[in-house]
């Protein structure tokens, strides 16, 4: 019995079949095994188990407080040491003698640190952002996270992915979470914390409120403050079946008329995706790839989801193709 | 419950385990930030290691970040002969009973202590909400009347999800005798459980 569960039903037919046949004949067997069954199926309930809180910011000011490591010796790191306190004795010494330089004009303008960058989403491995930050023109951004199925193989949970904005560029950001509970909790921790997107210089004016077609509650929302972000919507996936059958409806109404919907098979591995035709979605054995077309709020971007491979988590891949920049989408 | 093999480990393929191997070089190059990578990786899972063994959130949040300053100041020494979840599960691991043998107590859980599942997240009723909360409560109070040996084993095996040999290589031993361990595990579990459940029944009676 032990190793019938260590090996996995599914994957010990033989020894499976054949302690079936001796447990319709002996009833003791059968109430040890129906005990442990529900032992093993009540323990694998841990599975689901998470931190109640993020606990990522405390660990970092822990972290931030430890040296960084290194292969140094303690020698090594002695003789690091007393050389540094030689260079500064020799630079103090220098220095009365040097040409006074402002300290401003030294520092370089726009720097961002790519600390700062993944401090927007953790979870999401942000690419070429820093390179995009020069340019004031977030014309392209590609965000790459992997996140895991606890069930396993088969994506069978809602999905969402939040939009949110930010004064310096307002239709940026798009975090992609497996669970409306992770991608809120994503947001919210984004949202509390300085935005790293934020540039030095103002872009926009300071009271800048959230432009009308980013609005579709038509609700007036709080003016974007700089460096924070604010959740202008969600936009959920929804996952069923095995294999990954994904509705990506563009907006709330379509949303629910997909939901409402039989998702049928498509193109297996071929992106769909129509415009102001109701719910798009597609059925694929995988990889997935996925465009959103949202016309209210101005942009499209493609969902790709790669499923699990050798027992790894899936990666997911959001790339999104906005307006040119941030001043465009305000006219 | 499905009883089908899953995913173990989040490095199973050598394309992860190379991306993890360059961070831990941006690490040792003094990048802090690489080390949030790992961190968001293997956060849940470490959690779950230190959770189950030790029954409370409170110090199960403490005892995560304790592990992963200790894998950040251990980095150096990590030479990628195993993997990096398995050398991190192993201090988790360690961490863990040494805070189980520190406090030398056993605790019982509240069901404030659960985190909210993720099967939560998908609005499940109110009444499966509290169907799940008592179920994990009472596998965690069964948990905790099991010996150390035995929690680490089943933790490993069921929240985490390890295969055998992850497990014999996290707690330096060979797979037989991780097979062993296990089987004693649970049928001690399996006692516990049962009570656990005696238990709650007489008290809902």
């Amino acid at each position: 019995m032990h190793a019938l569960l260590d090996a996995g039903l599914a994957e010990a037919k033989a020894e499976g079949i054949a302690l079936e046949a001796h447990l319709q004949t002996c009833a003791t067997c059968r109430s040890e095994w129906n005990a442990l069954l529900k032992a093993d199926r009540a323990l694998w309930e841990g599975r689901s188990i998470q931190p109640r809180n993020q606990i990522l910011p405390s660990f970092r000011e822990r972290v931030a407080q430890q040296p960084l490591p290194s292969h140094n010796t303690p020698w090594a790191s002695a003789a690091a040491l007393s050389l540094c306190a030689a260079l500064m004795l020799v630079t103090l010494l220098l220095l009365p003698f040097h040409r006074a330089v402002p300290w401003s004009a030294k520092r370089p303008k726009q720097t961002r640190t790519a600390m700062e960058l993944q401090q927007i989403a953790p979870t999401i491995e942000t690419k070429r952002l820093a390179g995009l930050l020069s340019q004031q023109a977030l014309s392209h951004h590609r965000a790459t996270t992997a996140v895991p199925f606890a069930n396993g193989r088969h994506a069978r949970r809602n999905s969402t992915s939040v939009q949110m904005a930010t004064k310096e560029a307002p239709l940026r950001s798009p975090l992609y979470a497996r669970t409306p509970k992770v991608a809120t909790a994503i947001a919210m921790r984004a949202a509390s914390a300085p935005n790293p997107l934020a540039h030095d210089g103002a872009l926009l004016p300071k009271k800048t409120q959230l432009p009308k077609r980013l609005n579709t509650s038509g609700q007036p929302t709080e003016p974007l403050e700089e460096r924070r972000s604010l959740i202008i919507g969600t936009v959920s996936t929804d996952v069923q079946e095995e294999n990954i059958a994904m509705a990506a409806p563009s907006n709330r109404g379509q949303a629910d008329a997909a939901s409402n919907g039989v998702l049928s098979a498509a193109s297996p591995d071929i992106a769909s995706a129509t415009q102001g035709k109701g719910a798009d979605w597609l059925t694929a054995q995988a990889p997935v790839r996925l465009h959103v077309v949202d016309p209210h709020r101005g942009f499209s971007s493609t969902l790709e989801m790669l499923p699990l491979a050798n027992g790894c988590p899936p990666s997911i891949v959001f790339e999104e193709n906005a307006l040119s920049s941030a001043q465009e989408v305000l006219r | 419950m499905s009883q089908e093999k899953t995913a173990s480990c989040a490095d199973n393929d050598p394309a992860s385990s190379s991306e993890e191997q360059m961070l831990i070089t941006r690490v040792l190059q003094g990048d802090r930030s690489a080390f949030d990578v790992l961190f968001l990786r293997y956060q849940n899972y470490v959690y779950r290691i230190v959770y189950g063994m030790v029954g409370s959130a409170e110090e199960a949040d403490d005892l995560t970040q304790e592990v992963f300053v200790q894998a950040f100041r251990a980095l150096p020494r990590f030479r990628g002969q195993s993997r990096f979840s398995t050398w991190l599960y192993r201090i988790a691991v360690n961490k863990a009973t040494d805070a189980m043998r520190a406090t030398g107590r056993r605790r019982l859980l509240s069901l404030k202590n659960w985190a909210i599942s993720q099967k939560s997240a998908e609005f499940p009723t109110q009444q499966e909400v509290d169907h799940q909360q008592a179920l994990q409560d009472a596998v965690q109070r069964a948990l905790m009347h099991c010996p150390v040996p035995f929690r680490q084993v089943l933790v490993l095996r069921y929240y985490n999800e390890c295969s055998m040999e992850e497990i014999a290589e996290t707690l330096a031993c060979s797979v037989e005798a991780v097979k062993v361990r296990l089987h004693r595990a649970r049928e001690t579990f399996r006692k516990a459980y049962e009570a656990v459940c005696k238990e709650d029944e007489r008290e809902l009676e």
